[in-house]
């Protein structure tokens, strides 16, 4: 149902419309919040993708690279900074945004640190998250 | 509802602590007052009443020596008569004259009279119509033909009166002739009893078959039997103590050399020992002082040492209220983290489907398909609603558990309560709780207690598995005998066995400094006390661990009380 180019026209219309879509992975444990998400990014015009959990993120990543990472930090099983730490090891210029519900300023600097591109409190204006997308696309980008 | 009266023990309780402490500490202080004062009076009884045997044993020798002295005088002053006179000149008169001296001088002589060879009275001084009696017969004629001189023992002869005689054999040519005087049994009695001690000391004497000699003030007339039990001669002096009469005697005693007679000095004991008891009596009344005083001392030592003790119970109370509260702020605090998370998780949704919706009618024509998209995702929005919902709904149960004071409760009700935040706390760490709920008997107890006690024994369950593999609580519940077991089960890193011991000594933790305050066991352990039950410990360094609370079930209520 993604129209790739429809969305770019209504996103971004001064990007080129030869531009490939930015691809966007999606990962978290709360499968109702990633899948509404998921909706709304690709009527924006996003390539989106979905994964539950941290292993079958890290799994689809090694395949084929994206262009940010949503991610959430407190999963069943690997938690959002280990699938970051790995993200950052396998497949470093991916951009990853970190979400919590949790509050905890600890987790956010660790995230910073493990280069994150950001971390955001949930729940976080839709509005604001696909501005946010939309800097880490733009992103300078680290010599990869 | 609570049938337990807190107060009403507590205050039995003080009252039990105050009678111990007085009882105690009079114990204490009198018992040595007593040992002393016992060992001194027997000490002094013993001393006194050697005094007693002494002054008695003198007494009667000093005794013996003037009554055998004037018995001798008595003999002799007759033996002179007799010698010194011819019967013929005693008939003439010499006897009445010699007499009237005599009685004038002494008053010791009743009468006196000569009495012949075939032992009839040739003549008689006296008050007694005695003048024809013959005294062949008599005892003491027989004795005095016989020895020359003769002192008898008391008897009753011709005058039917109690009297003894000192008889003299004077012989004249070839007959012979017989000088007797008869003692005056008064003046004699009176001599034998002149000195004597206390209420009830009294001197008399026996013959050697026991029969009173004397005059006794106390019982036991002339010619009496003396019920007197040790008449075996002896030399010098003996001392017996006699029952007369129910009553108990010290008796003194010394034989008479002429006649054999007993010379008793006796003295009922309780006046012998009058002076002792009253010598006593102001060490009794000193006793009486100091336990009096003892007492009192006690009584106000305790009182203040139960005030005391009392007000440190108090303070002690409060403190652990304190502790209490502030525990259990930490406690929830720690638990409730997660209800942040849960909640803003069905938050982040509904954000999320309300944006869609916007998104999709937001169109200049609403195709058929996406109106089934708007109305799904209002759905899901109410779905995510209901989620917040049970959350700050189990928020509020579980922090509307206020009540201090017991009351009957279903454990299990408590520990789905807790569950449901455990629940929200353990999503977060990335951990499951699992309930194993078993069908438990009512129990009396404080909920907010137990509901402390299981809060802090599953947040410390979900710190040992935080960040381990597979992490699982596992709160479960059954019966054991007449009590109610509650298992907190983790499968974390379990405890050290050196710190096993010390986990519920307050401030102990393993925790970096600022993350645990050491307090959570340590209340544990103060609750479980305080609701009559045991807390027990099971842990395997790396494997896991078991806290196991058992707690008293009500015991089965009378049929009559039901439900309030």
């Amino acid at each position: 149902m993604a129209d790739p180019e429809k969305s770019l026209t209504r996103d971004d219309p001064g990007k080129s419309l030869t531009r490939d879509a930015v691809r966007v992975l999606l990962v978290d444990d709360e499968a109702p919040f990633i899948d509404a998400l998921a909706k709304v990014l690709r009527r924006r015009g996003y390539l989106v993708e979905t994964n539950y959990n941290g292993p079958a993120a890290l799994a689809r990543i090694a395949q084929e690279p994206v262009d940010v990472m949503l991610l959430d930090v407190k999963m069943q099983g690997m938690d959002g900074l280990a699938v970051l730490r790995e993200v950052k090891r396998i497949a470093p210029a991916i951009a990853v945004v970190l979400m919590t519900g949790h509050l905890s300023c600890d987790d956010e600097a660790a995230a910073l640190r493990a280069g994150a591109f950001a971390y955001v409190f949930k729940p976080h204006p839709i509005d604001q998250l696909v501005e946010l997308i939309k800097s880490a696309q733009q992103r300078p980008r680290d010599p990869a | 509802m609570s049938k337990a009266t807190p107060a009403h023990t507590v205050h039995d309780r003080y009252r039990s602590m105050f009678r111990h402490l007085v009882q105690r500490m009079v114990l204490v202080s009198l018992l040595p007052l007593v040992a002393i004062g016992g060992i001194n009076f027997y000490i002094f009884f013993r001393h006194n009443r050697a005094v007693v045997v002494e002054q008695h044993a003198n007494f009667l020798r000093y005794h013996r020596e003037s009554l055998s002295a004037f018995l001798n005088n008595l003999a002799t002053e007759v033996a002179t008569l007799a010698h010194q006179y011819s019967l013929a000149e005693l008939e003439a008169g010499d006897l009445e004259r010699a007499f009237q001296v005599i009685r004038q001088q002494e008053g010791v002589f009743t009468d006196v009279g000569i009495i012949n060879s075939s032992g009839q009275h040739l003549m008689y001084i006296g008050p007694y119509d005695l003048a024809q009696r013959n005294y062949r017969e008599a005892d003491w004629f027989k004795q005095v033909v016989d020895q020359g001189l003769f002192i008898s023992d008391m008897f009753l002869g011709f005058r039917a009166e109690p009297h003894f005689v000192i008889a003299v054999k004077r012989v004249e040519g070839n007959d012979f002739w017989i000088l007797r005087a008869t003692v005056n049994t008064d003046y004699f009695s009176k001599l034998v009893d002149a000195v004597s001690s206390g209420r009830t000391g009294e001197t008399f004497i026996i013959n050697s078959t026991g029969v009173f000699q004397t005059k006794t003030r106390f019982g036991g007339a002339i010619l009496t039997p003396s019920g007197y039990p040790n008449l075996a001669f002896h030399d010098g002096i003996q001392v017996h103590e006699v029952n007369w009469n129910g009553r108990r005697y010290l008796c003194t005693a010394t034989w008479l050399d002429n006649p054999r007679w007993l010379l008793i000095y006796r003295q009922e004991f309780a006046d012998v020992y009058a002076p002792l008891w009253r010598a006593s009596a102001s060490g009794i009344a000193l006793f009486l002082l100091g336990a009096i005083v003892a007492t009192a001392l006690a009584i106000v030592v305790a009182r203040r040492q139960v005030r005391i003790v009392h007000k440190a119970d108090r303070e002690k109370e409060a403190l652990t209220q304190e502790l209490l509260v502030t525990g259990r702020t930490a406690a929830v605090g720690e638990l409730s983290a997660g209800v942040a998370h849960e909640i803003n998780n069905p938050l982040a949704t509904i954000d999320t489907l309300q944006t869609w919706i916007r998104d999709l009618a937001s169109e200049s024509a609403v195709s058929a398909e996406d109106l089934i998209e708007i109305l799904d995702s209002a759905r899901k929005i109410g779905e995510q609603v209901e989620r917040c919902k049970t959350i700050t709904l189990g928020l509020l149960k579980f922090s509307r558990r206020v009540e201090t004071s017991p009351e009957e409760i279903d454990l299990n009700e408590i520990l789905e309560e807790l569950s449901t935040m455990a629940r929200a706390r353990a999503r977060v760490e990335g951990a499951t709780i699992a309930t194993e709920l078993g069908d438990v008997p009512l129990i009396l107890a404080s909920p907010l207690y137990v509901q402390q006690i299981v809060v802090n024994l599953v947040n410390n369950a979900l710190d040992a598995v935080a960040g381990r593999p597979q992490a699982r609580v596992t709160i479960r519940s059954h019966r054991r005998n007449t009590a109610v077991c509650v298992d907190v089960i983790d499968n974390g890193c379990g405890i050290a066995p050196d710190n096993l011991s010390r986990i519920f000594t307050p401030f102990f933790t393993t925790k970096p400094v600022g993350q645990g305050t050491g307090l959570g066991l340590a209340i544990c352990y103060g609750l479980v006390k305080k609701l009559g039950g045991t807390i027990q410990v099971n842990s395997t360094l790396g494997q896991g661990t078991t806290f196991s609370v058992v707690l008293p079930a009500v015991p089965p209520a009378p049929a009559a009380e039901g439900d309030v």
